[in-house]
């Protein structure tokens, strides 16, 4: 398991192993400073205020309320839809939703929310963060209602 | 501010896709225009700065020798200033510190950006990577995508409505029809704005600022040499900046630019006066939501009363503040590392009073507000007519 299985892009991160196993075992990890206990989320490993890296990982809480969310209809291109080769033949897209969680103690955690239709979402809706596997072997971040 | 800059020269090329043109080509118009402006050439030119914002949309490492190259500007000083859609505001920003610190007299300040080399799908993943590279954008997040959740936040704790959204587009449309070198000179209705295709929930077609080619150019000077060239300086009377969370979901509240509204503090402070006394302004409405922060982070309206200020109409000429006259990202377009330099272009006009049907009467004091990615570094500019 890869950075990239998450990141899409980017390979080379410190915190990147440990990060996307818990993801592959079904926690979302955060880091913990050991010297001042500020917990970050996503995980870094250095603390600005301490400026060390003495950083244990650690699972964040799950549970909390919706903030902001969006529908994404033109998509990036690399998550875009090719045009059909057959004549008069049209592809429609149904996006998945995207949000931002606020679990108890502050931290804000971005992921899709694959199991609401957009019009039923509302900003303040109990939700919960999820660790996800995906059919293609990459791990993400889903956020479930409660 | 303790030392004192002014614009003498200021240009702008046609904004638009620019099938005619690469991008040195626009860079040339825009700084044409600017010397000419100013009555002078490049002779008299000591320094330059360049803003690029994406190196994806140049193919180019270093765009700015492109644009040096092109011009003959060589063996003097240019280099390139990033930061983001806030590119060329960075830009004057350094052009202003390079005459206050004594280095140059004349500086040339060019904005630039070709954003139309690539398709449509590849300059959205380009600018979606204007978020978290790491954690943001593997969700699919976009551009429009960032705003989107800004609008959502917005609405749900103010009430703001996809009406007062799309009062901002129709506000611009109708000014950049006026505005003969804007990308999109059409006027549009309520109707077509609200009934337009849905880009990123819930902002629709109408409610994005354009993806376009352009150029901007703007000739600074010192006190010493301001009143050397053809037309009446507009000094540079506050700057401000200042930086936010790369993502946007780290922030207190999704609904606030916290980066407007501490560049603002600092401009005005550093102007010494308040947002009561600018008599027109451009602000960055990259989307129509953007328009509406705006309004509130730099103080034209308390916080969460920016769609009854558009509602109002109380943003068009004759209104309170008027806001984006020249069209704005909206319909002028949003040539990305131009942006910033186009709006000085713009507010010197408008000060000097050479903006015909569109020109705010008694226009004494102006602001630009510029803001880099979903506001991770914003430039308030306070501008006043000599």
């Amino acid at each position: 398991m890869e950075f990239k299985d998450f990141s899409l892009f980017i390979k080379y991160t410190k915190v990147g192993a440990p990060f996307v196993e818990a993801l592959a075992s079904g926690k979302v990890f955060g880091t913990r400073c050991e010297t001042c206990g500020r917990t970050f989320f996503p995980p870094r490993a250095e603390c600005p205020d301490c400026l060390e890296e003495s950083m244990t990982f650690v699972e964040i809480p799950t549970r909390g309320k919706l903030l902001s969310f969006t529908s994404i209809f033109v998509p990036p291109a690399h998550y875009g839809v090719s045009p059909p080769k057959m004549p008069f033949a049209k592809v429609t897209q149904i996006p998945c939703p995207v949000g931002v969680v606020e679990v108890e103690g502050g931290i804000r955690v971005m992921g899709w929310i694959p199991e609401v239709a957009l019009e039923a979402l509302k900003v303040g809706d109990p939700f919960e963060v999820q660790a996800k596997t995906l059919k293609n072997g990459q791990v993400t971040i889903v956020l479930s209602p409660i | 501010m303790k030392h004192r800059v002014a614009i003498v020269g200021a240009g702008q090329g046609r904004f638009g896709v620019r099938e005619d043109a690469s991008q040195r080509e626009l860079a040339f118009e825009a700084v044409a225009a600017a010397l000419k402006d100013a009555g002078t050439t490049l002779k008299s030119v000591d320094s330059m700065v360049t803003a690029v914002a994406a190196d994806e949309f140049s193919f180019a490492l270093q765009p700015s020798a492109q644009m040096h190259d092109y011009l003959e500007f060589y063996p003097k000083a240019n280099f390139r200033v990033e930061g983001a859609c806030a590119s060329g505001t960075m830009a004057l920003r350094v052009g202003w510190m390079t005459i206050a610190s004594g280095l140059a007299d004349v500086v040339l300040v060019l904005g630039t950006e070709k954003m139309t080399e690539v398709s449509t799908a590849q300059a959205t993943e380009i600018m979606g990577k204007g978020g978290d590279a790491i954690w943001e954008y593997p969700f699919g997040m976009t551009f429009p995508g960032y705003y989107a959740m800004v609008a959502r936040a917005h609405m749900a704790a103010f009430g703001t409505t996809e009406e007062q959204l799309a009062m901002v587009a129709v506000k611009n449309h109708f000014y950049g029809n006026q505005n003969p070198l804007a990308h999109m000179p059409k006027e549009i209705t309520l109707e077509k704005a609200l009934n337009s295709f849905m880009v990123a929930y819930p902002l629709k077609l109408y409610d994005c600022s354009l993806i376009t080619d352009g150029a901007a150019a703007v000739i600074l000077a010192s006190e010493e040499r301001a009143r050397d060239f053809a037309k009446p300086p507009v000094w540079i009377e506050g700057i401000g900046t200042a930086t936010d969370t790369m993502r946007i979901a780290d922030r207190e509240h999704l609904h606030t630019l916290r980066a407007t509204v501490e560049a603002a503090k600092e401009a005005y402070q550093r102007a010494g006066i308040g947002p009561d006394e600018i008599d027109v302004a451009t602000v960055h409405d990259c989307f129509t939501i953007a328009e509406i922060c705006a309004y509130e982070d730099l103080g034209f309206c308390p916080k969460g009363e920016g769609g009854a200020l558009i509602e109002a109409r109380e943003t068009y000429i004759g209104g309170k503040i008027p806001v984006n006259v020249d069209g704005g990202l909206k319909s002028k377009g949003h040539p990305v590392g131009a942006t910033g330099v186009a709006m000085a272009v713009e507010i010197t006009k408008q000060l000097r009073g050479e903006c015909g049907s569109r020109q705010v009467p008694n226009a004494e004091v102006g602001l630009t507000h510029n803001v880099g990615g979903s506001g991770q570094v914003v430039g308030v500019t306070i501008y006043r007519k000599d």
